[in-house]
């Protein structure tokens, strides 16, 4: 299956669901951004969910397809167009050899999904998984997140600050990680700490007071004070959202972040 | 959480790390003791082969295990934290009844160069602890240091325990660029560079050998056991060209 990208975009690339299983040798996972709209990107057109697929930033490539195949796109709407005549997302579509895919603008949020697939047969996804995805990955409540090993060392005032305040994501956010802004949080005791093992969504307080929370490709361990992990339901959100757009966090635990994963997870795989 | 039981010298903490982790801890120092503790604890786990655990990662003193919730929760029927209490209980059970549990360790001799071309940092940290560059040398190459852990970037290992003659900080200012190879110091610590990057240790030599490689992966795991032995510029351009690295 052959896609040529003619022009290409700023931050294009082939994600899967990540490399495990390399950690302890300092190797990063990597993979989607948003696993909720790359499955749903992949299950619309009949993949299995963690096929290969085009993680697309704007301003994104243009794509021409180099034979017949079945595409879709889910994430961020940068109005997609194809041959300059637009073409719904989250929707099955036949493109024909010569086809050329466009983004116009974006719309909402940041990161689209490209899927592809020559598979004909494949059963309709209910709109309410669709829905479902459209509401976790743009709804504006507050990031939940579970307290990390530091959560006890930050002083009261910035335990509040860090439950009310709002934050914004920074430009010195990236795959790695997105660098907030927000009030300068403290810890009671100045501790440094060895490094040790870091997750995806994990929350790190920087010496300057200010939270940077680990994305897809984040190093394996870090040392700085782990104030807590973003839950796994929320990450996709947090990675669609724009900078300046004002976050705010809010406590879970673990057994409700379990439900939710895998409530998401069993419409899935239905 | 502390799990102290006879015969067991460390007391683990649980931490559950977000919705997808676990963090065993032991106490907050580099040390060779309890290092081999987590390395003990990582070896156990892996060869319980738990479809659940996607990656095991050592560090110093901690060992986290992250997992796939929809497999977890096939073999996890009670909570989460009894689930990594049973796992640490089982180890020390294992241990007790095999006392002749061996970690998996390989040693490694490493050739360095520190001619001072590549350690370019020897004169510096010989004027700062008042001695020559030739002891810096011998008594870096006196010691087997043990792999603690491996980390910020693929195949960088953390390696210690340096002599501490010769321990000093690093950089304030992290350099732009230390080439691949390039033997460094920093604490308590010693490691090597995979490939070029900014860095701020103190750098005294380099290595011929290449120690991370996209497709075999890290020359040292966590829990090896490394030696380095001097060589000259020669030897040092001899293995080099030499396309048969030892790998």
């Amino acid at each position: 299956m052959s896609i040529k990208i003619i022009k290409k975009g700023i931050a294009d690339s082939l994600q899967n669901a990540g490399h495990y299983g390399h950690q302890h040798l300092g190797i990063q996972v990597g993979g989607y951004m948003d696993f909720l709209s790359a499955q749903l990107a992949n299950k619309i057109v009949g993949n299995s969910l963690n096929q290969t697929v085009y993680e697309i930033h704007f301003p994104a490539s243009h794509f021409e397809f180099e034979e017949t195949i079945f595409i879709s796109i889910t994430g961020a709407n940068f109005i997609p167009v194809l041959n300059e005549k637009s073409i719904p997302m989250h929707e099955k579509i036949l493109v024909n050899k010569g086809d050329v895919l466009q983004f116009l603008q974006p719309i909402q949020g940041r990161i689209a999904y490209l899927a592809f697939s020559t598979t004909v047969n494949s059963n309709q996804v209910p709109t309410t998984l669709i829905e479902e995805v459209e509401q976790l990955i743009f709804n504006t409540s507050p990031i939940r997140f579970i307290p990390g090993p530091a959560w006890n060392e930050l002083d009261p005032a910035s335990i509040q600050q860090l439950l009310t305040a709002h934050f914004h994501t920074t430009l010195q956010s990236n795959r790695m990680g997105f660098q907030l802004e927000g009030p300068s949080l403290h810890t009671i005791a100045q501790k440094s700490y060895l490094s040790a093992g870091v997750t995806r969504g994990t929350m790190q307080l920087l010496p300057n007071g200010q939270i940077i929370i680990l994305m897809a490709d984040h190093q394996t361990v870090g040392g700085y004070p782990n104030l807590g992990q973003i839950i796994l339901v929320d990450l996709p959100r947090l990675a669609q959202i724009l900078h300046q757009t004002p976050i705010q966090f809010r406590l879970s635990n673990v057994s409700s972040a379990h439900e939710q994963y895998q409530f998401i997870q069993a419409q899935f795989t239905s | 959480m502390k799990i102290n039981e006879q015969n067991t010298i460390q007391s683990w903490h649980i931490h559950l790390l977000g919705d997808h982790a676990i963090l065993f801890l032991l106490d907050e120092i580099i040390d060779a003791t309890i290092n081999a503790e987590v390395h003990a604890f990582n070896q156990f786990i892996l060869e319980k082969k738990i479809i659940a655990i996607k990656d095991c990662i050592p560090s110093y003193h901690s060992l986290t295990i992250v997992y796939d919730i929809i497999e977890l929760h096939k073999i996890v029927k009670t909570n989460l934290h009894d689930f990594a209490q049973n796992l640490l209980l089982e180890f020390n059970a294992y241990k007790k009844e095999n006392t002749s549990f061996k970690l998996n360790s390989q040693l490694h001799k490493i050739p360095v160069c520190y001619d001072l071309h590549f350690g370019i940092d020897l004169e510096k940290i010989a004027k700062e602890k008042n001695t020559s560059i030739e002891k810096i040398i011998e008594i870096h190459t006196s010691k087997i240091y043990q792999v603690f852990c491996l980390g910020f970037m693929p195949g960088f290992a953390y390696m210690g325990i340096v002599d501490s003659t010769i321990q000093v900080a690093r950089h304030s200012k992290p350099r732009p660029l230390v080439e691949a190879g390039s033997v460094g110091i920093a604490g308590a610590q010693t490691g090597i560079y995979p490939k070029d990057a900014p860095g701020g240790w103190q750098i005294i030599g380099r290595t011929p050998l290449s120690i991370f490689d996209p497709i075999k992966l890290a020359l040292f795991a966590p829990g090896d056991q490394v030696s380095f032995y001097a060589i000259s510029m020669k030897e040092f351009n001899d293995i080099k060209n030499n396309s048969n690295n030892v790998h």
